[in-house]
């Protein structure tokens, strides 16, 4: 006897209402929202970022809110402006990460046999090179720019994607829904786009998330230690430069606090939207939603048997 | 008259939902005395296996038991703490699920998962009285002993089955509860495996509550048989009496349904409809907008459970005239 199956709605606006009831992930929104429009109009409001405007290194002050760093130049125009490349960069790596890496996965556990051999060894190998001094090593021989630092970023990124999504492509394979999909006559690109990559889909949502974080601070790593174009105005090298004026020496906090905190804020925003992803995609989760709070409102702990809520019968 | 071993009283069972809560089981009372083997019937989602489940407390998220008592050997069950519960689980009530036959650990073979069962409940001094019991155990279902050693791929699916009932048995629990244990196999090796959980029954004396669809076999198999529909109790009857002088129009329809090796020429009649939504169940009694006797006060009020005789009961209100 089954329970009773929650509806499960599908399109934007149920991805909306889901993100609204899990507080979490309204934070998580809300603060993406916010980068979001920092970097589609914030350039427009702010300054030349290069613009030599005022003393170096003044703090905070009613003319310039963060202050001016070693060169002169606005800070909050800088870390403004930095918003823009450093997100687009970020988010395009943690895209194109997975979609590599699941492509590669979903080939390897989807064909077997002789081609998973070969992705495997393939990714198996990329595993266990160190991603940070391979990308140090890369960004430094290639032409400086974000492109380069991009390309640098997937290529040492995708393996641990494509790892995991090969597991789950196994397990999935040997379910009957799927081998009732090959008695059918379905081509194998059909049941890997309809039959086994949407049973993935929070798995592969949490992994494009877990990848931007990582894009993003690789990518602020990477420009930080100068290996991206400093001439270019973005989040890492804000802060290249904020060190290169000594201004941790200089106690110049205005420098290097905002950038750092932008960074931090949104890796925090993405991973608390996660949450709210989960449970859109696992219709299960949504059903417990409500057991969770009725046992709340009785005052009962959830328990691992059935629990006993008296009171009207 | 011997004290139940079982009884449920008045238990209500709720899904948990954003709309709302469903009730799934609403105020079913049923005994079950020492010995017994007692048959619940009614369609798929009447409630049957969700009162199974929920006398051992296994029903899943979203549900909750939202009323009622499980009096088990004088304890109630629903006032066990969550040690007590595992301790009851399997040593005093076993169940037997359809699925039993995949519930075995492809890896280990099937007389280390007994002995396990046995050892994880100290039911065993040493491995080898346990490997001894396991196969005591394994021969009591009719498996060759020698096949202790075998792996569950290397089982046909009734015997895999018969496994399962194998490590139901090993802890000697009073009661065990079949959940359409034979669903999934065969008409040949279903009567075989009944028959064989039959003689044991006799034979250990254990209670047996036994889910299926399939009145027939109940009515063979059960000494009383409880009919469910949407949620609730409707009737309850020695099989024989309820084979020859059913009360309830639901059970009369279902008796209808079913062919009779021995019968005579019966027209066979399917009930027309199906099973309301628990969500907005039907006022009055539930089942007024399928029953062709339906009268006036069908419609509004709900029959309460008549007793028609020492052991059996029926809700309608036909009954009370």
């Amino acid at each position: 006897m089954s329970a009773p199956s929650g509806g499960r709605s599908t399109g934007a606006r149920a991805w909306l209402e889901a993100i609204r009831r899990d507080r979490r992930a309204t934070v998580g929104a809300l603060l993406l929202l916010f980068f979001a429009l920092v970097a589609a109009a914030g350039p427009l409001l702010v300054g030349d970022p290069t613009a030599l405007v005022a003393v170096p290194l003044q703090p905070p002050s009613a003319a310039h809110w963060l202050g001016t760093t070693g060169q002169g130049q606005d800070v909050l125009a800088q870390t403004v402006v930095g918003t823009r490349v450093s997100l687009l960069i970020g988010f395009a790596v943690g895209l194109v990460v997975v979609l590599v890496g699941s492509l590669v996965g979903v080939a390897a556990g989807y064909f077997g046999g002789r081609v998973d051999g070969l992705l495997s060894l393939l990714f198996n190998v990329f595993l266990v090179i160190p991603g940070l001094p391979l990308a140090i090593v890369m960004a430094a021989y290639l032409p400086s720019g974000p492109l380069t630092v991009a390309g640098v970023l997937v290529f040492t990124g995708w393996a641990w994607n494509a790892r995991v999504v090969r597991g789950q492509t196994l397990a999935l394979r040997r379910r009957d829904f799927v081998a009732a999909s090959v008695v059918s006559g379905e081509s194998s690109l059909r049941i890997i786009t309809r039959e086994i990559l949407p049973n993935m889909t929070s798995l592969l949502v949490a992994q494009v998330i877990g990848s931007s974080v990582y894009a993003i601070g690789a990518l602020v790593g990477l420009e930080f230690l100068g290996l991206g174009d400093v001439s270019a105005v973005t989040w890492g090298t804000n802060l290249y430069w904020a060190t290169n004026d000594s201004a941790l020496l200089t106690g110049a906090w205005w420098t290097y606090v905002p950038t750092g905190l932008c960074v931090a804020l949104v890796g925090f925003g993405l991973v608390m939207l996660n949450s709210g992803f989960d449970e859109i995609t696992n219709p299960r989760l949504q059903m417990e939603r409500a057991w969770r709070a009725h046992l709340q409102a009785a005052g009962q702990p959830a328990s691992r048997s059935t629990p006993v809520v008296a009171g009207h019968a | 008259m011997p004290e139940p071993i079982l009884s449920v009283r008045d238990l209500c069972v709720d899904y948990i939902s954003a709309a709302g809560p469903v009730r799934a089981l609403d105020r079913v009372s049923l005994d079950l005395d020492p010995g017994e083997v007692v048959g619940v019937a009614g369609e798929s989602g009447c409630g049957k296996s969700t009162m199974a489940q929920a006398i051992l407390r296994i029903l899943p998220p979203p549900a909750v038991i939202s009323g009622g008592q499980v009096l088990f050997e004088g304890r109630d069950l629903l006032a066990l703490s969550e040690p007590e519960l595992r301790r009851l689980r399997w040593e005093r009530i076993a169940m037997v699920f359809q699925s039993a036959m995949d519930a075995l650990n492809p890896v280990l073979t099937v007389g280390e998962q007994i002995a396990d069962t046995l050892r994880a409940h100290g039911a065993a001094p040493s491995s080898s009285a346990a490997r001894a019991r396991a196969a005591d155990l394994l021969e009591m279902v009719g498996i060759h002993r020698n096949r202790l050693g075998s792996f569950p791929h290397q089982l046909s699916g009734g015997m895999r089955q018969r496994v399962g009932i194998a490590i139901a048995l090993a802890l000697d629990p009073a009661l065990i509860i079949l959940d359409e244990p034979t669903t999934a196999l065969d008409v040949i090796v279903e009567r075989e495996i009944l028959e064989e959980i039959q003689g044991l029954q006799r034979k250990l004396g254990f209670a047996v509550m036994f889910i299926t669809h399939d009145l027939t076999r109940m009515l063979q198999f059960s000494n009383r048989v409880a009919v469910f529909y949407a949620a609730k109790l409707v009737e309850v009857a020695p099989a024989g009496e309820l084979r020859s002088s059913a009360r309830h129009p639901y059970t009369q329809g279902l008796l209808r349904a079913f062919p009779s090796v021995h019968g005579g020429d019966v027209e066979l009649s399917s009930i027309p409809g199906s099973p309301p939504s628990l969500r907005d169940p039907p006022r009055g009694c539930r089942f007024h907008p399928r029953c062709d006797k339906a009268i006036d006060v069908c419609r509004e009020r709900e029959p309460g459970l008549v007793q028609l005789g020492p052991r059996h009961a029926a809700a309608c209100h036909l009954l009370t005239g």
